[in-house]
């Protein structure tokens, strides 16, 4: 019988019950202030412009964008790592500083832990395997031998056999058991929402499959929560519930992680999605979808940010910013998507989308 | 000796390549045995995952090894033994004859010079032309791998550019010389891809446009069915399977392309698990006695262990697997 990582001494309880959304973030923001040359004059990197988006208990939310796009800003500012400009942040029904029955800082990090990209410096070089997933428990004011204990049942649920591995050092690993002890130190202290920020990203495809494996068991054995970026649209596809495309600061579109990649209504998701290579030779591709590299996000003009790149681009595009409207389960900030847009090919492209979503 | 005028003569051959470091007191076997033939004008994905052996394999062609490397085999170029040659051969050998790429252009390139200044220099390394008889060139060159404002961009900095335009000046500077093989070492690996797939095509059309060859190393079988005529796919420091990417990647012969290509596609098994590999990667402390691959391997026989499978032909079009039991034999 497997020991459950969930306690009620550690962890928070469960106050909103299953229709609450564990996580619900409104309209983000997080501009960095930076100098275009010496006598530049001073001008804002839009990192996160208006982010809104909810994750369900239970859920596993994918975030995919290109470099730029916002997707680790966000993470860091949910978990106030970098302090945001604006927004609400509110974690089972409780808002952040919202006052009395607000969530505190504390409690929030208690409630959400990161797991980051594998690297060498993930891991104190100098500390054995078990100290480090008993140290965030010792931080939380768990005594000793029950920390001990814990960090022992942890590194067993991660697959890493307590006797064999916890007195090992991080580079007597590999890759994939590194990952697996990063696992287990984030859910030492029994969090609700993890944050999975390239977390598989370093490791070679024949290991990231077993460590995905552990995540998906864990998920389901723990009732955790997911919050799953990754720069590699494969395997977002794999472990999505629901997928939320990110372009220059802003959400392009949220939904269903196979509606999304099966019909993409946002011409970013398209050239996006069409950017990667297949494995099938015979579907190589000819043309590359999107011209140049992604632009800065540095004080953007009105309108939508993806127009520049956007083989659709109008006058709407440049007049006004896209408003997120639902087509079907999907929000899509576009204005091909809204009838009343004024877009020229706002009927073909929705007829064309619900087309498609009806032969599905 | 080879006959180069020969049209079935290969451009570069590899022949039971090692390369072993020296690491503490004992060694890395890095590389152990490897054959490959690359025709003119033919483009190779060498496929793999960490350790493999597939970049100190790419940078031995060069003779680009640390001095703990020990170099063994043969290694021939358009005729000439590369590990015979002097410092002078190796200088005209770089450039002249092979050019490479990597993965991070910012550390590859010196940020003191402009992008036009690297790309002179180049040229004139290779030929004696006037320093604005090189930069003209320079200009041609930067525009054949599509940098918008070429002429501008030519007083830039490297850092000054984005990491796909950056990539591809690199490109543009181990072009300059104009060779006739191309090594590529996980250069789009760093690049969003939206920008990979514009780097990937801009790699095929030179190369097919200079009728040049290419050695793609990828641990990514996606990028390598993008840009590959043929495929070799290496574990342990050894090639396990070659052949046309297409039919490789369809039917794979060794078991360790198969769960590669299957980790890759996100195969599930019967109780909805993503398939990948058990075990971990060999040890490479030790040259291997048997096949590396055996202790991880679903379908591994007693001789495996003993003796080192050679790669050889499976009867397939161009195709060759070093597997004791291999998919089409089971």
């Amino acid at each position: 019988m497997t020991q459950h990582i969930r306690t009620e001494s550690l962890g928070l309880p469960d106050v909103g019950g299953p229709a609450q959304p564990l996580l619900i973030v409104r309209d983000l923001k997080k501009h960095f202030p930076v100098r275009s040359g010496l006598m530049g004059k001073a001008e804002k990197v839009h990192a996160v412009d208006g982010v809104s988006f909810r994750i369900g208990k239970g859920e596993t939310l994918g975030i995919v964008g290109e470099s730029g796009c916002g997707k680790s800003t966000t993470t860091r500012l949910l978990l106030d790592l970098t302090r945001r400009d604006a927004g609400e942040i509110i974690f089972d029904g409780r808002g952040l500083g919202g006052g009395r029955d607000g969530i505190s800082l504390k409690e929030l990090r208690r409630g959400m832990q990161m797991v980051f990209q594998d690297s060498s410096t993930s891991l104190n070089p100098r500390a054995r395997i078990l100290d480090i997933v008993m140290f965030p428990l010792r931080a939380a004011g768990v005594d000793r031998t029950k920390a001990r204990d814990r960090a022992s049942m942890l590194l067993d649920r991660v697959g890493l056999h307590p006797h064999a591995f916890g007195h090992r050092f991080a580079h007597e690993l590999s890759g994939g058991q590194r990952q697996r002890v990063n696992i287990a130190r984030a859910l030492a202290t029994a969090p609700r929402l993890v944050i999975l920020d390239e977390a598989v990203s370093a490791l070679d495809k024949s290991v990231e499959a077993d460590v995905l494996n552990l995540l998906a068991d864990l998920k389901a054995e723990e009732g955790l929560t997911y919050l799953f970026i990754s720069h590699d649209l494969g395997v977002v596809r794999e472990v999505s519930d629901r997928v939320m495309v990110m372009y220059l600061g802003q959400i392009a579109e949220i939904g269903p992680a196979e509606t999304i990649y099966d019909r993409p209504g946002h011409p970013y998701t398209r050239a996006l999605l069409a950017a990667v290579p297949s494995l099938d030779p015979a579907k190589q591709i000819a043309e590359p979808p999107l011209k140049g590299d992604p632009p800065n996000p540095i004080n953007p003009e009105p309108g939508c940010r993806f127009r520049a790149r956007c083989p659709y681009a109008e006058g709407v595009c440049k007049a006004v910013d896209p408003a997120p409207v639902p087509v079907g389960e999907v929000e899509i900030s576009c204005h091909m998507c809204n009838r009343a847009s004024g877009h020229s090919q706002a009927a073909d492209w929705l007829d064309a989308l619900t087309k498609e979503t009806a032969d599905a | 000796m080879l006959d180069f005028t020969n049209q079935g003569t290969p451009l570069l051959s590899l022949r039971d390549l090692s390369v072993r470091f020296r690491k503490g007191k004992g060694h890395v076997h890095a590389v152990n045995g490897v054959d490959l033939d690359l025709a003119p004008g033919e483009t190779v994905g060498l496929l793999g995952e960490s350790g493999s052996g597939k970049s100190i394999t790419l940078r031995s062609i060069m003779r680009l090894l640390p001095d703990s490397a020990a170099l063994g085999g043969k290694i021939s170029f358009d005729g000439q033994d590369v590990t015979q040659l002097n410092r002078r051969g190796l200088r005209s050998l770089r450039g002249a004859g092979i050019g490479m790429v990597f993965q991070e252009p910012l550390v590859a390139m010196d940020q003191t010079f402009t992008v036009g200044d690297q790309i002179v220099e180049a040229i004139r390394a290779h030929e004696t032309i006037s320093r604005g008889e090189a930069r003209k060139r320079a200009l041609e060159l930067l525009e054949l791998v599509q940098i918008p404002s070429a002429r501008r961009r030519l007083d830039s900095f490297p850092q000054e550019l984005s990491g796909g335009m950056r990539q591809r000046v690199m490109i543009a500077v181990a072009l300059a010389a104009r060779p006739r093989l191309l090594l590529a070492d996980e250069p789009t690996t760093a690049l969003d891809v939206t920008v990979q797939i514009q780097i990937l095509l801009l790699l095929r059309e030179i190369q097919r446009e200079f009728g040049m060859a290419m050695i793609f190393v990828t641990h990514d079988i996606g990028v390598a069915a993008q840009v590959s005529d043929r495929l070799a796919v290496m574990y342990g420091g050894r090639i396990v399977e070659s052949g046309p990417a297409g039919q490789l990647l369809a039917a794979p012969e060794h078991p360790y392309a198969e769960g590669l290509i299957s980790a890759a596609r996100g195969h599930r098994d019967g109780a909805g698990r993503l398939m990948g590999i058990p075990g971990r990667p060999p040890r490479l402390e030790q040259a291997p006695q048997g096949c590396s691959f055996a202790p991880r391997c679903p379908r591994a026989i007693a001789a495996c262990a003993e003796s080192l499978p050679k790669l050889t032909a499976t009867g397939r079009t161009d195709h060759a697997v070093a597997c004791y039991v291999p998919t089409s034999r089971g």
